[in-house]
């Protein structure tokens, strides 16, 4: 048996332990440098997401901050246009009021004036042909017309010396006054009505220009 | 290169001490002779026999052996070593300053993180709390808008209303100053007989001489009858001018009337219309009259 020659270095098995240990070591570096990196990812994504979050968070505020801006600007317009209407609604009403009580002051008025009208209309009509007035002042006419011609007829007779003959014209030109006389009373008591009417016309007439006066105040002249 | 020299090794065999090649390989073994082929550091050791033992030769089976890389210790070369162990040294600190540079950026990161998210979480709170402002002006407006329309509507409402009233009024107006020229024509027509009037005078003169005419000739009536004739045609003369006074005065009274007549048409056309204008008015005025 011969000696074997010692030689320098590290021993194989030493080297093995130390490269296992070193491996170990590396591997757990490596590892928890792996994890590390993950956990760096994963944070990094989350933050990228977070971030992201915010961005669309923060542009959405914004968003909304404007609308809401512009929301509360529309209300203070919508509250301003709300306090005109209502106060166009205040004077639309009075306008209201004050025309219908015009409108009722008017009607009343032509009412009345439609009244008057009808009471001159009728008035009138107890002058016109056909009349009771008209009928005697015709007949009270032509009464007095034939006393006058029986009259004339009367002197010419007794002109001509024939004296029954004119006494006989004469009664009957009295006849004839007699028939105008009547007649004349019929158209005199026509007459009186007619003026009675007209008086109480004249007194309709002046309360409706009192009435019309009121009017101007109520409807604004 | 290696300093130590190197034994001769047989073909086949691995050189020791080289790590490389250190592994066990089988070899095939040829047939055994009293003389080993091998010597040196590596070799069989030549196996000790009992002389009093013939021994023979005999052609043994081939075997085969598992022939080991080395049985005397080895060592790797410190240069090796200290290359290797600078290698480990650097690759565990390039790792250990990886992740120490990546623990930094996470701490980082995550800090960066943690004020994004309470940036967030304020953000999320304020958009939430404006959203809600939101909502609420958003309801408020539209309340808004909705009572806005409503005054719309009855400002419409009543403008019409006042519009229909206005031209109510208008109707009324006009119709009563209709009215009223009516009732003035109306009542000079009737004025045209009434006292003071031409007619009126007319027919004051038309009695007179009515009056007269009948004394005229009442008079030469009696002055015939006694016989004065003269007197009596001078009375029957007078009498008939008082005829003609009549005549003529009667002529006025019909001149008078005619033009009586003629108004009195004049006003009952216009009153026929005034009864249109007032249906009309009637019509426009009963929606609003209250």
């Amino acid at each position: 048996m011969t000696g074997v020659p010692k030689r320098g270095g590290l021993n194989v098995r030493l080297a093995l332990v130390l490269g296992v240990i070193a491996v170990i070591v590396f591997g757990g570096a490596a590892a928890w440098a792996f994890s590390v990196n993950g956990d760096l990812e994963r944070t990094r994504t989350t933050l990228g997401t977070t971030n992201a979050d915010l961005a669309t968070t923060t542009t959405t505020l914004a968003d909304t901050e404007t609308k809401l801006q512009t929301a509360t600007s529309d209300i203070a317009a919508e509250e301003k246009a709300m306090a005109a209407a209502d106060a166009k609604i205040t004077v639309l009403n009075s306008q209201i009021k004050r025309k219908a009580a015009c409108i009722v002051v008017q009607t009343t008025n032509l009412t009345e004036l439609r009244r008057i009208l009808a009471l001159e209309r009728d008035n009138f009509a107890r002058t016109t042909t056909g009349s009771a007035w008209s009928k005697a002042n015709t007949a009270d006419s032509k009464a007095i017309h034939l006393a006058i011609t029986d009259l004339y007829k009367a002197y010419q007779a007794a002109a001509a010396r024939n004296y029954s003959g004119a006494n006989t014209w004469l009664a009957r030109s009295n006849a004839q006054v007699t028939v105008s006389n009547r007649q004349l009373k019929v158209a005199n008591r026509e007459i009186d009505r007619i003026n009675k009417a007209s008086k109480a016309i004249n007194g309709a007439n002046r309360a409706f220009g009192d009435t019309l006066s009121e009017t101007q105040g109520t409807c604004g002249g | 290169m290696d300093d130590q020299p190197r034994d001769e090794t047989e073909p086949g065999t691995s050189p020791p001490g080289d790590p490389a090649r250190d592994e066990t390989q089988v070899v095939r073994s040829g047939p055994v002779s009293d003389e080993s082929a091998m010597d040196g550091d590596v070799g069989r050791l030549p196996i000790e026999t009992d002389a009093s033992v013939p021994t023979e030769a005999v052609e043994p089976p081939p075997i085969e052996l598992a022939v080991a890389p080395s049985v005397s210790p080895r060592r790797v070369s410190n240069r090796l070593s200290v290359v290797l162990g600078l290698a480990a040294v650097v690759a565990i600190g390039a790792v250990g300053a990886m992740g120490y540079s990546m623990t930094q950026d996470l701490g980082s990161t995550r800090v960066s993180l943690a004020t994004a998210e309470t940036e967030l979480a304020g953000t999320k709170m304020k958009l939430e709390t404006t959203s809600g402002s939101l909502a609420v002006q958003t309801t408020t407006l539209a309340t808004a808008k909705q009572d806005h329309g409503a005054l719309d509507a009855t400002i419409t409402e009543l403008s019409t209303q006042v519009e229909d009233q206005t031209n109510c009024l208008s109707l009324q107006t006009a119709a009563l100053a209709e009215l009223g020229r009516i009732e003035q024509l109306q009542t000079e027509n009737f004025n045209r007989t009434t006292e003071k009037s031409a007619y009126a005078k007319a027919e004051a003169v038309r009695a007179k001489a009515i009056s007269a005419a009948l004394d005229d000739y009442y008079q030469a009536y009696s002055k015939a009858f006694q016989g004065g004739t003269s007197a009596a045609r001078t009375w029957a003369a007078k009498g008939k001018d008082a005829e003609a006074t009549i005549t003529a005065e009667e002529k006025k009274l019909k001149a008078e009337l005619k033009t009586v007549d003629a108004k009195a048409a004049e006003i009952e056309a216009a009153l026929d219309a005034l009864e249109q204008q007032l249906a009309v008015t009637e019509a426009a005025c009963a929606e609003v009259t209250p």
